[in-house]
């Protein structure tokens, strides 16, 4: 139960935080949109459509217009942003025109022939979303989910439709999209066209005649007398809330009535840029002097209608009417997005709110999701990043542009006419509403990629990329082996990508016109130059057509090259497999020459190197075998001799006692009593020899414990030649040493080292030729302290013997002094404590080198002494690093 | 006077020996072949001395000296035919008042028993004599007014300039010095290769000291630094 709700909990936070933020980022960019276009006063309340600066556009042109009408110059005031369905000899003016309105001149046109002007009311468009259909965009072929046939189905009823409409409203021409300019012929043509408008009521005084009117109460008594009449009281004040009165007074000045009241049109009397009205009778814009007589009326209503004016005589041109009816539209459209775009806004603060309450939650589902993105591998991850984004990025490229456009351009195009005549605000909405979607999408793979960096970081799943890598080969046979074919896979892959990109390319190509614009414009505008398609239908029956079959060869071309890749990249895994078993075999071969005997060689069952594994191990079950058996008998042989040893010590315990007994025995007649020495010396010996044994089977076994130090070499020979003063000065050799007197540091037991150097002088003493000179040299060679004895043998020396071998001796059958285990023990000890001992004999000249590298005189007690000599040779007594105070005798 | 001495070892040939060279001495001595045997002696004859093997039958000299330990603080050497510095120092630590390996010199053996005799009943009871001018060390004290050396209670005859070494070591018991610094110290002049000097000496002073001046326990080499008085 617990874990359900924890399950429920996590899975309800994130959903909370993904959809919160999802329409937190959509609904963003609409209101930005919103408030860019509207203000914010979009979110406050209904807006009133004659607030704001298009319909006051409209009113001051409509205004205009009517003056030149009542001074008899003809204004022009029409679409001119498309000429494409226009008649030929039209053409030529309205290039004028164009240029003339460029230029910012107003130019007279004159023409023949008188319009027949009809018109046609239509139904107002039931749903306020839906109306963009009719608004006379073209829908793309993307909106028919690319299916061709429904699309021409389409455009073939649209095309009737408006024939229809156009036969309704008596117009000749039925070609309705492509439609563009109109032309009026002369001023009652124009207001013959006016008159039909449903929307804006008005009426035209010169010189206090009454020259034109819709207003239906004096409609026909056009060209009488104007006695001052106010023609509001002619139209019910409900329905026409906005009047405009100008001139009226004589005093070249507008005056405006909305709901009832008075407006300020003015300001301050002076008109700039951010004047609100645009009309004459500003301090520095005033009405010309033909103008002083005439008097315009207008009035607006407060519902617009929607209508359709068509002329049959001049271009075939249909043309909606009622700008204003598009301007509340779209105005209430807007009005109604702010209204959902506040919903929304809402709902997305309630569901983060609902996920920073439950962040812990939310957290662990971040950190699940991490999770399972870590159960991917990375290459797949990539790959489907890349494409999403690319997707997306290609699909809403479109929109996102056009979403930029917009907001630079003011929002909405809220100051491009087009815009209302078009009646496509809904579309440009939607767009940007698109837009939105489509950040939403990039900021939850970008998301979805930090989690996936946060908890995965570097321990990512990557079979592909960690099979072409090299760096975690240790030997160069392996990189090798793995390179050979890492580029050949490398090729495969990169040609396998350029085909998918190319397949995806072309898809989203058929899909979508926008790609093709953008990228025929801007990624591949070199290369398909020549065949872009602008017209959405025709490019989709293109690519239907044509490509089947140039798709199915792609296919089929995409399959090969995928086995043949997937087939490099098995062999490449063999192959690194191989590698990783060398490596493993190489590993193990090393391990075996530097002795580490344990552990077996475990390749899988499969592998190449099966029967090499195999053999490797064998020779190293041998080898462990061989040094275990040796081991064993080294123990052995030293447990033989320590107990050999001590039950030697006890009956020779006895027999030294009882020869101490019989040297104290008093009456003993004197030859007995040299028996007796004779006794003592020999059981002297025998003791030594056994101490010697005992000692030299254990510094062979490596069992002697040693205690290291560093102690001066120099001094060492000193004390032992010292030490051993009375039995040089007893022999009738010379000692000759050549010691130095700075201190030669090095890393020894000095107890053993002592040893050593006894057993060689003693050596020495043994075994020199009488009368002759023993060398003993202290002194410094590649870093290391090297100590040598040389002597003279007495009996002569074969080259063979190797002297260190224990119970060798120079002359076999001496048999006073040593145990013939001297040198053994010299050799063995000076091993022990990291030295190398060498035996050399150049003819009689025996010479004995004992090595020890050198060691850095930071060691304590040496110091101490050193320290402590130089204090007392001052008369100070005791250093600090000294343990005991040094007191003076 | 006729101190009675506890000889224990399983082999009675050297017991036996050990009794003979002994009684030479004039001591009384009670022979034991074991452990248990030694117990039972102990508890039944008043003994100044016990000289014990290791490895007996029944009850090893160890594990005796422990039993002995628990009641009685008489001077105990133990024999043994283990060599090994790890087991002179279980021994010691044991309760063992010295050491002795086997095969061992009969008279060092009997030059033990001497200075163990000696410290017991004639300095076990006046310990308490330590004065400021004395520094003890083991069986060796120095009583710095009369500038003398007493080993087990006994003087030494030195030589002065022995005397000096001895002053200088036992006031520094366990620190190393150099033979230059004894040196300088001792003849109060720079020194120039004064190892054999010193060495001389120091030997000299061992043959007077020590009970066995081939494996010394009081002044030590301490090789390839210097020389010390082991701190006892």
């Amino acid at each position: 139960m617990d874990t359900k709700w924890k399950k429920s909990r996590i899975i309800i936070s994130f959903l909370a935080f993904a959809m919160g933020l999802t329409i937190l980022v959509i609904h963003l960019m609409s209101a930005a949109a919103l408030l860019v276009a509207c203000g914010e006063k979009v979110f406050a309340g209904p807006l009133d459509y004659q607030e704001n600066g298009e319909f006051r556009w409209i009113i001051s042109n409509r205004l205009s217009d009517l003056l030149g009408v009542a001074t008899g110059s003809l204004i022009v005031s029409a679409d001119y942003n498309y000429n494409a369905g226009m008649a030929e000899k039209y053409q030529e003016q309205f290039d004028k025109v164009l240029n003339d309105i460029e230029d910012g001149l107003i130019s007279d046109i004159v023409t023949e022939g008188a319009a027949e002007v009809t018109v046609a009311k239509l139904p107002a468009t039931e749903q306020v979303a839906g109306y963009n259909e009719d608004a006379g965009r073209i829908p793309s072929l993307e909106e028919f989910g690319g299916n061709v046939d429904d699309y021409l189905n389409y455009l073939g009823e649209r095309q009737a439709h408006y024939e229809e409409l156009s036969a309704e409203a008596k117009t000749i021409d039925g070609s309705y999209y492509g439609s563009g300019s109109y032309f009026y012929t002369d001023e009652k043509d124009y207001m013959a066209n006016m008159a039909k408008d449903l929307n804006i009521r008005y009426a035209v005084i010169y010189q206090n005649k009454l020259l034109y009117s819709n207003i239906e109460a004096y409609e026909e008594k056009a060209g009488e007398a104007w006695n001052g009449e106010d023609y509001t009281k002619a139209l019910d004040a409900k329905a026409y809330n906005f009047t405009l009165w100008f001139n009226k007074a004589g005093d070249g000045k507008a005056e405006i009535v909305k709901d009832g009241r008075k407006e300020d049109v003015y300001g301050d009397g002076l008109y700039t840029d951010a004047s609100r009205w645009q009309v004459p009778g500003y301090a520095n814009y005033k009405l010309g002097d033909k103008a002083k007589d005439a008097v315009i009326f207008l009035a607006v209503a407060k519902n617009p209608q929607r209508y359709l004016v068509a002329n049959e005589k001049g271009s075939g041109y249909a043309s909606y009417g009622g700008s204003l009816y598009y301007l509340k539209t779209n105005i209430d459209y807007l009005q109604y997005q702010a209204e959902w775009t506040r919903h929304f806004l809402g709902a997305a603060a309630v569901l983060l709110l609902i996920a920073f309450l439950m962040r812990k939650s939310r957290k662990q589902a971040a950190e699940r999701i991490g999770v399972f993105l870590g159960k991917l591998c990375l290459e797949i991850k990539l790959v489907l990043f890349v494409i999403l984004f690319l997707a997306v990025a290609v699909k809403g490229w479109g929109a996102f542009s056009e979403a930029v456009w917009y907001f630079g351009t003011g929002g909405l195009g809220y100051y491009n006419w087009d815009v209302y005549l078009g009646g496509d605000i809904a579309w440009q909405y939607t767009r940007i509403a698109m837009s939105g979607a489509y950040l939403a999408i990039i900021f939850w793979l970008i998301y979805l990629a930090a989690l996936d960096v946060r908890y995965n970081g570097k321990k990512q799943k990557k079979p592909l990329i960690d099979l072409l890598k090299t760096k975690d080969l240790k030997y160069p046979i392996q990189k090798r082996l793995v390179r050979r074919q890492r580029l050949t896979l490398i090729a495969e892959l990169v040609l396998l990508t350029l085909f998918a990109a190319a397949f995806v390319l072309y898809a989203l190509l058929a899909q979508n016109p926008d790609a093709v614009d953008i990228l025929s414009n801007e990624v591949l505008g070199h290369i398909y130059e020549t065949t872009v398609v602008e017209d959405a239908a025709e490019y989709g029956l293109a690519v239907s057509t044509v490509g089947t079959p140039f798709l199915l060869v792609m296919e089929v071309v995409f399959a090969i090259l995928a086995v043949f890749t997937a087939l490099t990249a098995w062999d490449l895994k063999k192959n690194r497999r191989l590698a990783m078993d060398i490596g493993a075999l190489s590993e193990q071969i090393l391990a075996v020459r530097e002795g580490n005997l344990t552990g077996e060689l475990t390749l899988s069952e499969d592998t190449d190197l099966r029967e090499a594994a195999d053999n490797l191990n064998q020779i190293q079950k041998g080898l462990e075998t061989a040094l275990t058996e040796r081991v064993n008998s080294e123990r052995m042989k030293v447990e033989l001799v320590t107990n050999v040893s001590h039950d030697i010590k006890t009956p020779l315990t006895s027999i030294i006692s009882y020869v101490e007994l019989l040297r104290q025995e008093p009456d003993l007649p004197q030859h007995v009593k040299e028996y007796v020495q004779i006794l003592g010396e020999k059981s002297e010996r025998l003791k030594n020899i056994v101490q010697d044994v005992f000692e030299v089977s254990k510094a062979a076994s490596g069992q002697l414990p040693m205690q290291m130090e560093v102690l001066d070499l120099s001094k060492l020979l000193r004390q032992t030649l010292a030490d051993m003063s009375d039995q040089i000065s007893q022999s009738t050799l010379v000692m000759r040493t050549t010691i130095p007197e700075t201190p030669v540091s090095v890393l020894a037991d000095g107890q053993r080292l002592y040893r050593v150097f006894q057993n060689l002088l003693q050596n020495a003493l043994h075994y020199s030729l009488e009368g002759s000179r023993v060398y003993l040299t202290l002194a410094e060679e590649d870093g290391q302290a090297v100590v040598r004895v040389k002597n003279t043998s007495s009996v002569e020396l074969t080259n063979s013997k190797d002297f260190t071998e224990r119970f060798v001796r120079g002359d076999a059958s001496r048999t006073d002094g040593g145990s013939g285990l001297g040198l053994s023990i010299a050799k063995s000890f000076t091993e022990a404590c990291g030295g190398k001992l060498t035996v050399e004999t150049d003819a009689d000249l025996f010479t004995v080198t004992v090595r020890f590298d050198r060691a850095e005189r930071v060691h304590g007690r040496e110091e101490d002494t050193t320290s402590a000599a130089g204090a007392s040779a001052s008369g100070t007594t005791g250093e600090p690093t000294t343990q005991t105070e040094v007191e003076s005798v | 006077m006729n101190e009675c001495v506890l000889v224990v070892d399983d082999d009675r040939e050297i017991v036996k020996a050990i009794a003979l060279l002994l009684e030479k001495e004039g001591y009384r001595v009670v022979k034991a072949y074991d452990g248990m045997d030694a117990l039972r002696i102990l508890a039944e004859t008043e003994v100044q001395l016990i000289i014990m093997d290791v490895m007996m039958p029944k009850l090893d000299g160890l594990s005796a000296m422990m039993k002995i330990r628990e009641r009685k603080n008489l001077p105990i050497i133990v024999l043994s035919a283990k060599t090994e510095d790890t087991d002179k120092i279980l021994g010691l630590s044991m309760g063992a008042d010295d050491y002795v390996a086997k095969p061992f010199n009969p008279q060092e053996l009997a030059a033990r028993v001497k200075s163990q005799l000696r410290r017991y009943t004639t300095l076990g009871g006046i310990h308490a004599m330590n004065e400021e001018d004395e520094i003890e060390n083991g069986r060796l004290c120095y009583r710095m007014k009369e500038r003398t050396l007493y080993a087990d209670g006994e003087p030494v005859r030195l030589t002065a300039t022995e005397t000096k070494i001895i002053e200088l070591l036992m006031r520094n018991r366990g620190r190393i010095f150099p033979a230059e610094e004894i040196y300088e110290r001792v003849w109060e002049e720079p020194s120039f290769s004064p190892e054999n000097t010193v060495m001389v000496h120091i030997r000299h002073i061992r043959e007077k000291i020590e009970l066995n001046p081939k494996d010394p326990e009081y002044i030590k080499v301490v090789w390839g630094i210097g020389y010390k008085m082991e701190k006892k």
